[in-house]
């Protein structure tokens, strides 16, 4: 028997398919089936083994799809959800790339708080304490043991109890108390931002960026590879383990260009939420302020945040704050003082007098800056890294819902949010190419799609007649109403990536 | 399976049932082993090859043959290991004419610059170049047939004026692939119509709406990430922009401009480049 096609292997057989096949033969090899008794035994083995070789057809066809990375991509239970056991196989075997797992939504004790009133809450140990976003119905639990003492505002540091982007929340959306405390209110300060498991198109995709990265002679691939990877146990051989979470998520797009006045690389990256924080800043001076918190101030705005963190390279004097130094570590902005001054708890770490020199790479753009300049840009090229750009759109819409379906208008308000949300999160870059040759946009269509595909109930989708899209583009551009395609052109460049722009000008109606 | 039957599956009857049987286990073993040898190029049947191809992150030209995208796939590292040089590059973008009936064409890769810096230490064009019909890989070789590397001095690469050695320009040299000067005019038959109404300046069978995105696509992904490449440039002439062509077939320092009169006349069909 020669190769058989893919398609053949592919294809499974019913019990069926194979008790005829098997009668077949034995009628070809002179078997009079006629006389065969419907509940006699060779009836009743025919059919046995016909269940358990069609049983192993199945295994044949996952083992034919699981042979090649991007057929395993496509591979869907029955559910429709994403197979990812072959290719999660086939993505650590053959690539060396492992599959981003999804996140929990947390914060640290800076960006959530209780208050109390006359009566004091008391000790709860880590997990004990519960609260919630009642938009959503997303629950957190608190992370490190807390006392909330009366007529007080007591921080806490809280972790979704589900991962991925469905137990996200704003800033301000975290009010309700689960666990009870007489007088007490609660809110977050800081947005919290769960992502979800990477799904198998983009593994697949990831996996093949990897080959760029054999070659020492960097390809646009090569850089791509480098931040989309950095979430990953040391990918590189570069970041500290245990693995380095970057606070935005991980980087889930990019693209890598070369200006063409000077040949000067950018690779353009972005998080599922939208734009990815941070900066390269080179350093001024390192100053003592006391105990063991040192403060750096920066030449240029270092863009991080309280609680950011970031890396310390080619610092001359103050070398224990260089990465691979005495700390070979990650530091963690204790104090943002201003836009050019940070300051940093360095433990029990020697820092030394600053003498000269030093680059800070802030944030999660910082240490994408740095990983692609470890580990990919080559002698004589000049590279760097840049956030995508958010242009914010909110829907002008009211969506017409079965009323037999029982859900409520916030409910499907929120579904619509969350597939909008997923739908501009998959969306490449710069956005998408509509008729038109060399535009970027994202298209109207691809919203309304989301919208319709949010749940099966959603009968119809009617816009504001002259007003259906609301765009706020990033400042300095005017916010502008469109009945069309929104341009993700920012700066004349093709970086810019949708976000949901709110949620209150999409109205629910049960019909 | 006959010696592991019960006495009573052992007659004329019995046998027979336990050969059916036997037929469908021989042939689900079967089964098994061409499943787990299907991802391998020199096994997998054809319908599996675009499969393999996307997994390794490899391009199959419209008129590739399967036996030659199997060898290609079987090269796929060693392939990938070049990405970003100039080799790298020259062999995607001549894969595109795998099969066609001629043979590889000749290609070249002009710098801007010259990086070794011995002939030409102030400026000058490197030119890498693949001659027509040239094998890409020997049998058996892991490494491929390097491309010839000629150097030239200032200002005999003048595109613009200007010396950058970011950039660099893809050339095809198409008497050798099935792409020909453009045969009819501007206008004819309708106002909109141009050559055979296909692709701009391009006449023959490889020429349609995929050849331009494709090269470009394939230029764009073997690149070196900071390499600017200006035009692809497919020249009907072979004696035009070679590395030891008179200075009235290279380009004189106009040619950035589309609408310069020696480019013009050239006999070049020039596709947009890739950054």
């Amino acid at each position: 028997m020669s190769m058989p096609n893919l398609a053949d292997m592919v294809e499974t057989n019913t019990t069926t398919d194979v008790v005829n096949l098997l009668l077949g033969v034995a009628n070809n090899i002179g078997l009079s089936l006629s006389s065969w008794n419907p509940l006699g035994v060779g009836r009743a083995i025919v059919q046995s083994v016909s269940t358990i070789i069609s049983l192993y057809t199945n295994t044949v066809a996952d083992l034919a799809q699981g042979g090649y990375a991007s057929y395993a991509a496509q591979m869907r239970g029955a559910d429709g959800s994403d197979v990812t056991q072959w290719l999660d196989l086939r993505g650590q075997d053959q690539y060396n790339v492992l599959r981003r797992q999804a996140t929990y939504a947390s914060c640290a004790s800076t960006g959530f708080s209780v208050t109390t009133g006359t009566t004091a809450g008391g000790t709860f140990q880590a997990g004990q304490f519960h609260v919630a976003n009642p938009t959503t119905g997303a629950t957190y639990t608190n992370t490190a043991a807390v006392n909330f003492l009366a007529n007080q505002s007591t921080p806490c540091p809280i972790q979704a109890d589900v991962p991925g982007t469905a137990s996200s929340s704003g800033a301000g959306q975290i009010t309700q108390l689960v666990t009870p405390i007489a007088g007490a209110t609660c809110t977050n300060s800081a947005a919290l931002v769960g992502t979800n498991i990477e799904t198998n198109a983009g593994y697949f995709a990831r996996c093949v960026t990897k080959l760029g990265a054999i070659s020492t002679a960097g390809p646009a691939a090569a850089y791509d590879f480098a931040v989309q990877t950095l979430t990953q146990v040391d990918p590189a051989g570069v970041l500290p383990s245990p693995p380095y979470l970057l606070s935005g998520g991980a980087i889930t797009r990019s693209f890598t260009r070369a200006n063409t006045q000077t040949g000067v690389v950018t690779t353009v990256c972005g998080n599922s939420t939208g734009a990815v924080l941070g900066a390269v800043a080179s350093i001024l001076t390192v100053t003592f302020v006391s105990g063991t918190t040192w403060q750096i101030a920066t030449t240029t705005p270092h863009g991080l945040t309280l609680g950011a963190q970031f890396l310390v390279t080619g610092c001359v004097g103050s070398s224990g704050l260089n990465y691979g130094g005495t700390a070979a570590t990650v530091w963690t902005v204790a104090a943002v003082i201003d836009q050019n001054n940070v300051q940093v708890n360095v433990g029990a770490v020697g820092v030394g007098a600053y003498v000269s020199g030093g680059t800070v790479y802030g944030g999660d753009l910082g240490l994408c800056n740095f990983v692609v300049q470890a580990n990919v840009v080559g002698q004589c090229i000049l590279s760097t890294v840049q956030s995508i750009q958010a242009i914010a759109i909110s829907p002008m819409a009211t969506v017409y819902y079965k009323k037999a379906s029982g859900l409520l208008p916030g409910a499907v308000q929120t579904k619509v949010s969350n597939s909008i949300i997923s739908y501009f999160a998959g969306l490449p870059v710069g956005g998408v190419s509509d008729s038109t040759p060399d535009d970027s946009v994202t298209p109207l269509s691809g919203i309304i799609g989301a919208i319709m595909s949010a749940d099966p109930s959603i009968t119809s989708v009617v816009f504001s007649a002259t007003q259906a899209l609301y765009v706020v583009p990033p400042s300095p551009a005017t916010p502008y109403f469109t009945q069309g395609d929104v341009s993700m052109i920012v700066a004349s460049q093709p970086i810019g990536v949708p976000v949901l722009g709110g949620t209150s000008t999409i109205s629910a109606v049960p019909k | 399976m006959q010696a592991l039957s019960p006495s009573w599956l052992q007659g004329p009857v019995g046998v027979r049932l336990m050969y059916t049987m036997a037929i469908a286990l021989d042939a689900l073993a079967d089964w098994y082993v061409y499943a787990s040898a299907a991802n391998c190029p020199s096994q997998a049947p054809p319908d599996a090859v675009p499969w393999i191809s996307q997994d390794r992150g490899l391009s199959t030209g419209p008129q590739q043959s399967s036996a030659s995208t199997r060898r290609q796939q079987q090269l796929w590292l060693d392939l990938w290991k070049r990405a970003g040089n100039p080799t790298g590059l020259l062999l995607a973008i001549r894969s595109y004419f795998y099969g066609i009936a001629s043979g590889s064409p000749a290609v070249s890769l002009i710098l801007d610059g010259d990086p070794v810096g011995t002939a030409a230490p102030n400026g000058g064009s490197t030119w890498y170049q693949y001659a027509a019909g040239a094998p890409d890989f020997l049998a058996g070789a892991q490494d491929p047939v390097p491309p010839s590397v000629e150097r030239r001095g200032l200002g005999h690469w003048n595109w613009d004026g200007t010396n950058q050695c970011f950039r660099s320009w893809l050339v095809i040299y198409a008497d050798n692939v099935t792409l020909a000067a453009p045969t009819k005019t501007w206008g004819a038959p309708n106002p909109w119509n141009y050559d055979d109404g296909t692709i701009w300046g391009i006449s023959g069978t490889l020429a349609n709406a995929a050849l331009a995105p494709s090269l470009q696509a394939r230029a764009r992904q073997w690149k070196a990430a900071n390499a600017v490449i200006p035009n692809i440039i497919i020249c009907f002439d072979n004696t035009w922009l070679q590395p030891d062509s008179p200075t009235a077939k290279l380009p004189n320092g106009t040619w950035n401009n589309p609408a310069s009169i020696t480019r013009l006349a050239s006999p070049c069909a020039f596709l947009d480049g890739v950054a």
